[in-house]
């Protein structure tokens, strides 16, 4: 186990009376490889690894990171679908007491369920086929109690206006919609509950390109009608950007670098970042980038069986001899305030990130 | 659909021909037009994008090149002139569905790329098998020699340890590598035209930037033409040298890449633009969204099929009058009726009008 101080996480600046509504304090989540007719334990995945951050009230918090580096999953032990193999996950209630999440049983949870809520990426599969669109938000009423049976038609109409949705598709099955239709559905059953913390798992990953912006603008619009707190778990970075506040990168279940949004794209810290920004295609054919990026070679670490030292040295064009050694924290490193990164040399490193009006100055 | 003694020309420099293409499919709800009339040629050595959102015929478009339909789906109007290895000119929609010419076509002379790279690769065979089997058959290699070919055509995709991958399973890879594996597979019998549907949109962005690298550095050593099909507006500006815009079934704009992202004609291209979030470039908080969604291929508003979400909408015209194809440049074209002979359009449309009804009536009489 690492130092358990977790003083490290950014607040946003310039907003420090704002209170967090999560604390993530050195979360672990490993999944046991087993092998053979009695399940013999013979490694673990890793998937994530001593992982911190606050999230505070009102604020959209993007997790990136390519597939496998754990942001998913980060997600689902926040939301308690997992239960995490080590950490703290402390939650602020509405009348402002502290709970950790990570070790309460399943009767315990009920009341914080209702609170924190999950969008899901695919629209097709995170819908019940076979109940209309009242039950599908009706159940959540019913469960959590927050309404009668009386009530609920009239709730969920309601919740349907919210999303953009006609009442009158109140009995409509899901194959009746199309993909963003049922999305603005997943989004509909996430806030039946009033909730106040929303993790939105890629919710608009699977979305063409013109429902994506509807989608995205919704999501803000609720944000601000209903004062709601987002953890945004995405990988592509031109959405991430324009909706968060501030961004956690992730890279094989470690949290590589947290800051401002701001800071995170426009001053990078960490290699890991710089690559991942750089890759992102620029729609504009005047900035075609090939031959000048930086392309990271190799691919990502496996989990079960992570590099030594820092998990990026063998693919980081910047590393030493001591990357090989000894892993970096991301506590340690402290860029500016708020901005840590989780390399040896954040201090020193001077990274290309995206500037703004870089396409439109050449344009 | 009879000439197939037909003679055939197109410009020198041209590879593929796409005139008045369409594809239906006659399901037993009704007839899906999937492909409506699109029009594109494909340069050689070139890039050309396609793009479109789901359901606007691109995958579709792709496939009826090389004749890929199932039942019930039929290319029903059109031509698609491939210039072959021997320099002569076939139109594709008249050779029989899978007769020894169209399977020379396919993977010798036109090899396609897809999205779920799983999809196109069998799990019990090894990665090297699935190669020499092409090779075998479209280029007649023996044994050895085919199989010094596959690990040749792996260490050229990058594919590290390309002597041993070659004895590789499918499960064994990483969604990278059986990309990779999919694009030396393709490109294995030296292809005059690489048809690439959505090859990175399944891929991490890191490894979407090298896979698109690598198909340009290869379309730069073998000089093959690619189409690059793909919903990903960042993409087609990397690697497209023109693009083709579609929207149900239909091209609405073709022109240089340059012009797509800086002079958009069309409603629904810049709309698209307009609606991507721009890492470096956010200004705005809300997105500038198009209203509405893709209509269900049975609800085809009349007139002109993006009129319903479009903002620069003329009653009385979009609705009513289907939007012709208009040349406004050499090689730029758009179908929009901000572009078009309002009037001219009319006439001709009641014109068809009456002389498809006509024609109606005859061929019920015929049949």
């Amino acid at each position: 186990m690492s130092s358990v101080d977790t003083q490290n996480t950014a607040t946003p600046i310039g907003k420090e009376d704002v209170k967090p509504v999560l604390e993530v304090k050195n979360l672990k989540m490993y999944f046991p490889i087993t092998k053979g007719l009695l399940r013999r334990r013979v490694g673990e995945v890793k998937a994530v690894d001593d992982v911190s951050f606050n999230v505070y009230e009102g604020e959209v918090f993007g997790v990136v990171g390519e597939s496998g580096c754990g942001k998913t999953t980060t997600g689902r032990c926040i939301t308690r679908v997992l239960k995490p193999t080590a950490g703290e996950i402390i939650y602020h209630d509405k009348r402002g007491d502290r709970v950790n999440l990570s070790d309460l049983s399943r009767s315990e949870l009920r009341p914080y369920r209702r609170e924190i809520r999950m969008i899901f990426q695919d629209p097709f599969s995170s819908l019940n086929p076979r109940l209309p669109v009242v039950d599908l938000i009706g159940e959540v009423l019913k469960v959590n109690r927050i309404a009668t049976d009386a009530e609920i038609k009239e709730r969920v109409k309601k919740l349907l206006r919210q999303v953009g949705l006609r009442p009158e598709y109140l009995e409509r099955y899901p194959h009746a919609f199309s993909g963003g239709e049922r999305q603005r559905i997943g989004v509909a059953r996430a806030l039946a509950s009033e909730p106040r913390l929303v993790v939105a798992d890629e919710a608009v990953s699977a979305l063409d390109v013109s429902i994506q912006a509807q989608t995205i603008n919704l999501l803000q619009d609720l944000q601000e009608e209903f004062n709601l707190t987002y953890i945004f778990v995405a990988h592509d970075l031109s959405v991430v950007e324009h909706i968060c506040d501030r961004i956690g990168v992730m890279y094989v279940g470690k949290m590589v670098e947290t800051g401002t949004k701001e800071e995170v794209f426009e001053r990078p810290k960490h290699p890991y970042t710089e690559a991942l920004m750089a890759a992102v295609p620029k729609p504009d054919p005047r900035l075609r980038s090939r031959g000048q990026r930086v392309r990271l070679p190799g691919e990502v670490a496996d989990p079960s069986n992570p590099p030594s030292g820092c998990y990026f040295h063998p693919r980081c064009r910047y590393a030493q001899e001591i990357c090989r050694t000894k892993a970096p924290s991301l506590q340690e490193h402290e860029v500016t305030p708020g901005h840590y990164s989780a390399c040896h040399f954040a201090e020193e490193l001077e990274l290309k990130g995206v500037r703004p009006g870089e396409a439109s100055a050449s344009a | 659909m009879s000439d197939a003694n037909k003679i055939y020309v197109m410009p020198e420099e041209n590879l593929v021909e796409v005139k008045g293409l369409k594809t239906h499919f006659f399901t037993d709800e009704g007839v899906v037009k999937a492909v409506d009339g699109v029009d594109f040629v494909v340069p050689r050595g070139k890039t050309l994008g396609i793009v479109g959102e789901s359901g606007s015929g691109k995958s579709i478009t792709a496939r009826s090149i090389v004749k890929l339909i199932d039942r019930p789906g039929r290319i029903v109007d059109g031509e698609v002139l491939v210039r072959r290895r021997d320099n002569s000119i076939d139109n594709v929609v008249d050779l029989p569905q899978n007769g020894e010419s169209i399977r020379r076509l396919r993977g010798r002379e036109i090899s396609m790329i897809f999205q779920e790279p799983m999809a196109s690769l069998s799990p019990v065979h090894k990665i090297g098998r699935q190669i020499t089997e092409m090779v075998q058959l479209h280029m007649g290699l023996d044994k050895d020699a085919a199989r010094a070919r596959a690990i040749e055509m792996l260490k050229r995709v990058d594919m590290p340890k390309a002597t041993q991958t070659v004895d590789s399973y499918t499960f064994e890879l990483s969604g990278g590598m059986r990309q990779r594996a999919m694009i030396a597979m393709a490109l294995s019998c030296d292809p005059n035209l690489v048809i690439a549907d959505e090859p990175t949109t399944a891929l991490d962005v890191t490894t979407q930037a090298t896979i698109i690298d690598l198909l340009m550095d290869l379309q730069e050593q073998m000089g093959m033409s690619v189409i690059f099909i793909t919903h990903d507006l960042g993409v087609i500006a990397e690697i497209a040298e023109s693009v083709v815009v579609m929207y149900l079934g239909n091209v609405v704009e073709r022109a240089d890449v340059d012009s797509i992202f800086h002079d958009a004609k069309h409603p629904y291209t810049q709309a698209l633009l307009r609606s991507i979030p721009k890492l470096g470039l956010e200004k705005t908080r809300r997105l500038s969204a198009i209203e509405g969604m893709v209509p269900h291929p049975f609800r085809r508003p009349r007139g002109c099929p993006f009129h319903d979400r479009c903002r620069s909408f003329m009653k009385g015209v979009c609705d009513e009058l289907v939007p012709p194809i208009e040349t406004i440049a050499p090689g730029r074209q758009v179908r929009c009726l901000l572009y078009s002979d309002v009037d001219k359009v009319r006439a001709e449309q009641a014109e068809s009008a009456r002389a498809a009804s006509a024609a109606v009536e005859h061929s019920e009489v015929s049949t």
